[in-house]
């Protein structure tokens, strides 16, 4: 037996042990940045908020009616404004995504042949991949003219047949809370059918054969045994998207409109939470003014929100996978006794009487074909919201496509014949450059120290912080990037503006290196994870100490999916657009950045302020760079895939 | 073989055969799991099978009442048929019903323990008073007592003996003419392992029971015939065969063929 003892004590050079000690301390030192992120966040949001209340009694905060922090007489700040536009579009989106996604995850467990499911997942996930700026902008001009001109009057004539004055009541704003609420809840779909689906596919095989043999159809075995089983799984599920719903800033911001009015009607424009945020950072105020730190009061809402959201999802989640083990094994080890006699049976005995049952197989079996049908029609209307609005992006888009476009500075801001997006993409550039120089070294890091050093304390008070760390990782990954974007203005920005010279690439970079850190730390965490234990006995078996092992077995076989998750951070940050909008991204820059310290403008923040321009030579130029972007993407994510797809043959080990 | 079996079962009548497979095969996506086999399951008596790991008793067993159905790229050819009906021509839900099954482990629904029974009775519509039939299928594995007082606690708190026979119960209840066993008392420690054994032996003058078990002594203590399946090197593809098959006492102690001599006797080639 080699315990770990051994091991140090054979490594029996003091230069290796020392090295041994300098890697655990610094992958340590590493793994503590997202606490520090943490106390960072809570920090400068707390002391913001307390300024803010300083000057707004928190009493007003919660009974205003009204939400003014530009007048300068009269000056109102009713957080229901925000809040009640929140849950309406929240409503309306959680209305789309958690029934479709929870029947399409039941379809990709239980149903689809495993030559459609292949196809149906990747389209379904790969929803989540399409950054929002485009989605918003799509909701804006493309889905709410349809909304408009088509759908609302055949709804007018439906209501008129009732009620005509109601009908003629009913009109559309351009920007309105019901399309924010229904791009929101169609890109939230993958986010419920995913949970869904794993919890369904957790649930061991032997309770389906179980019902099987006892002559349930695969649809009452569902509804019977399954759901119930997979309840946590999906209560969990809707929890942790209501969540990610809420925080959702750039559909909300593009379609949703900026109105700061207390309304109950989702035909209206209305402002979200999130969309004000990003509104209000937009006319940058001065970093001491009171709009500022309204700023942050309805950040700290929206931060504690979802916080508490996600902490109890992630912990009903985790409740549900440790019962899913705990099922496994009988709780009660009472003997039998095997001297017990047994009872006469003989009057008991029923066999064979089949009478006994109603015959209804062809109805029974009938729900199936049901439920299969709502299943495709749902996977039909997701893929057909894709291929929309891509074809769309694409067709509006591919004319002003051409090398110059690529390739020039924009002359001047306002002729728009003549635009080019040479310096958003330097933008970009600059900006992942930064962001991976800071996030992948800690984040690997620290994946690594969780993963390979802390686990080996698998038991008492560090077992409780292996688990405290995984769900604060999993909410550091679920915060609204516009929180993180104002967490780069307080701290980059202003707290560090001797380094960063203000709303630079340095600063923008770093907002966003925050924001890609707990995904690269999770991803590295799983691909360390899927290397098999053989793999690291093997090491220690041929007298490598910890860090060799990590360095020379484990971490080179855990490289292509470590890739893959860095790959997919980057195509997160390449589409990242509210926290850039937060920390101050140009609208208009005539020069290439040389530096890391100069203004910039980036690929996702053009979309956003071309998009949105009332020009339609300038909207056409939003939709090219859209084409790109997505271009971009695509090829980012289908890198991923074959990286990923390549990880199995290493599960074959 | 055939003469064997009927010279046995002269002392219990010539009621038809609960089973008869004729000529089957079952190949897992193309690759031939086993190969043509014909044999008889008797009623009301306990067939046990056996054999060596990976010659396709539990394969076999799984066919019988079409479980094999859930699983894609399975082909079964050849006849199967239930007191002379061809299952594969039989409504999937009826075989399931008039052939139960019980698991190698125990696999309680998370529900309690009436639940467990009632489910199976409510889904398939039992015309008779649910109640009735959980304590009667309960006291037909004696384990009616044992629960009478917490009939609405879960069916995860049991041990995995009491869980097994909760499962069989539950196979009772949809008043079965088979029931399938594959490995009942692998998961169990030896003392619940002896006291299914007890209660199958009592089962099997009312149901026909057929069992796959690698424990030899157990297919002695409870079986009235022995079905032995052999696996086959075919060029390095391992398929399986029947063997051998007859009363319990002939298999064990004047097998027929050389293989099944060595694998009763434990010796390997």
């Amino acid at each position: 037996m080699t315990t770990s003892q051994d091991r140090s004590s054979r490594g029996s050079s003091s230069g290796q042990s020392l090295v041994e000690l300098t890697s655990r301390f610094f992958l340590g030192g590493l793994a503590f940045v997202p606490t520090l992120i943490v106390l960072a966040l809570v920090g400068l949001m707390g002391y913001e908020c307390f300024l803010f209340f300083n000057e707004v009694s928190f009493g007003d905060f919660l009974t205003a009616t009204e939400w003014t922090p530009q007048f300068e007489e009269n000056r109102n700040f009713g957080i229901q404004v925000l809040l009640v536009s929140t849950l309406i579009v929240s409503g309306i989106a959680l209305l789309i995504a958690v029934p479709i996604g929870i029947v399409i995850g039941i379809y990709l467990a239980e149903y689809a042949p495993s030559r459609l499911r292949v196809v149906v997942k990747p389209v379904i996930e790969s929803l989540t991949g399409i950054p929002t700026i485009v989605l918003g902008y799509f909701a804006y001009l493309t889905i709410s003219p349809v909304l408009a001109d088509r759908v609302l009057p055949q709804v007018r004539n439906l209501i008129g047949l009732f009620n005509q004055e109601f009908a003629d009541s009913l009109s559309l704003a351009p920007f309105n809370g019901l399309c924010a609420g229904l791009v929101i809840g169609l890109i939230s779909v993958p986010v419920v059918s995913s949970l869904v689906e794993n919890g369904i596919r957790n649930i061991p095989d032997r309770l389906r054969e179980g019902s099987a043999a006892l002559g349930m159809t695969k649809f009452e075995t569902l509804l019977h045994v399954l759901l119930p089983a997979a309840l946590p799984a999906i209560v969990g599920a809707v929890i942790l998207v209501t969540s990610r719903i809420f925080g959702e800033t750039m559909i909300a911001a593009v379609a949703g409109g900026a109105e700061t009015v207390l309304r109950f009607n989702p035909l209206e424009s209305m402002s979200t939470m999130s969309a004000y945020i990003l509104n209000a950072s937009l006319a940058t105020p001065s970093l001491d003014s009171i709009e500022f730190r309204s700023i942050f009061a309805v950040g700290a809402v929206l931060f504690l929100t979802t916080l508490v959201l996600n902490t109890a999802g992630n912990i009903t989640e985790a409740i549900y996978r440790q019962q899913v083990i705990a099922d496994q094994v009988a709780k009660v080890r009472v003997a039998d006794n095997p001297y017990v006699a047994l009872p006469d049976i003989r009057s008991l005995i029923v066999a064979g009487q089949q009478d006994g049952f109603r015959q209804s197989s062809a109805v029974r079996r009938s729900l199936d074909w049901v439920f299969q049908g709502i299943s495709l029609i749902s996977v039909f209307l997701v893929a057909a919201f894709l291929v929309w609005m891509l074809g769309d992006a694409f067709l509006k888009g591919y004319q002003q496509l051409s090398w110059a476009f690529l390739t020039s500075l924009p002359a001047s801001a306002r002729d728009s014949e003549q635009l080019g997006i040479a310096a958003p993409i330097v933008g970009s550039l600059w900006l992942m450059a930064v962001a991976f120089a800071f996030a992948v070294p800690v984040g690997v890091g620290a994946g690594m120290f969780l993963e390979e050093y802390l686990p080996r304390l698998r038991y008492g008070w560090a077992r409780k912080v292996n688990a405290g760390i995984e769900i604060l990782m999993a909410n550091l990954a679920a915060v609204p990037s516009i929180v993180y974007g104002l967490l780069g203005v307080e701290l980059f920005v202003r707290l560090l503006a001797g380094v960063t010279q203000g709303r630079t690439i340095l600063s923008g970079g770093l907002t966003l290196a925050v924001v890609i850190l707990p995904l690269l730390i999770i991803a590295t965490r799983s691909a360390l994870r899927d290397v098999p234990n053989s793999l690291r006995r093997a090491g220690y078996a041929v007298g490598m100490s910890s860090w060799q092992v990590i360095f020379f077995v484990t971490l080179p076989a855990a490289f292509p999916s470590i890739f893959s998750g860095i790959i997919l951070a980057l195509s997160t940050a390449l589409g990242e657009t509210s926290a850039l909008v937060a920390i101050g991204a140009k609208a208009f820059v005539s020069f290439l950045p040389e530096n890391v310290l100069q203004e910039f403008m980036a690929l996702p923040v053009q979309i956003y302020f071309w998009a949105t321009s009332p020009d339609p030579v300038t909207q056409k130029n939003g939709a090219a760079t859209i084409v790109v972007l997505a271009g971009i993407l695509l090829f980012l994510n289908v890198v991923a895939l074959l990286l990923r797809s390549g990880r199995s043959k290493l599960s074959r080990l | 073989m055939n003469t064997q079996i009927n010279e046995v079962r002269s002392d219990i009548g010539e009621e038809a055969p609960a089973f008869r497979l004729e000529k089957m095969s079952i190949a897992y996506s193309g690759n031939v799991a086993v190969s043509g086999v014909t044999l008889n399951i008797p009623q009301k008596q306990l067939m046990a099978l056996i054999g060596p790991s990976g010659c396709g008793k539990s394969t076999i067993l799984r066919s019988l009442c079409r479980l094999n159905d859930l699983i894609p790229g399975v082909e079964v050819s050849g006849r199967i048929s239930l007191f002379h009906e061809d299952i594969r021509q039989m409504d999937a839900i009826a075989v399931h019903r008039r052939v139960g099954m019980v698991f190698q482990r125990p696999n309680p629904f998370p529900k309690s323990i009436y639940e467990n029974i009632a489910l199976g009775l409510r889904v398939n519509g039992y015309r008779g008073r649910i109640d009735e039939m959980v304590e009667r299928s309960l006291q037909q594995v004696a384990l009616w007592d044992e629960v009478k007082d917490r009939l609405r606690s879960s069916a995860l708190n049991l041990s995995g003996g009491q869980q097994q026979r909760l499962c069989i119960a539950r196979a009772l209840s949809l008043q079965p003419e088979v029931i399938l066993m594959d490995e009942p008392c692998s998961a169990l420690d030896p003392i619940a392992s002896l006291r299914i054994d007890n209660l199958l032996n009592q089962l099997k003058q009312y149901y026909t029971l057929v069992v796959v078990t690698h424990n030899l002594q157990q297919a002695a203590r409870i079986s009235d015939s022995v079905a032995f399946f052999n696996t086959n090197n075919d060029n390095g593809r391992i398929y399986g065969t029947l063997a051998e098959y007859g009363p319990v006492v002939q298999v064990f102690s004047e097998p027929q063929k050389k293989e099944t001599y060595d694998y009763v006797n434990a010796r390997s080639n």
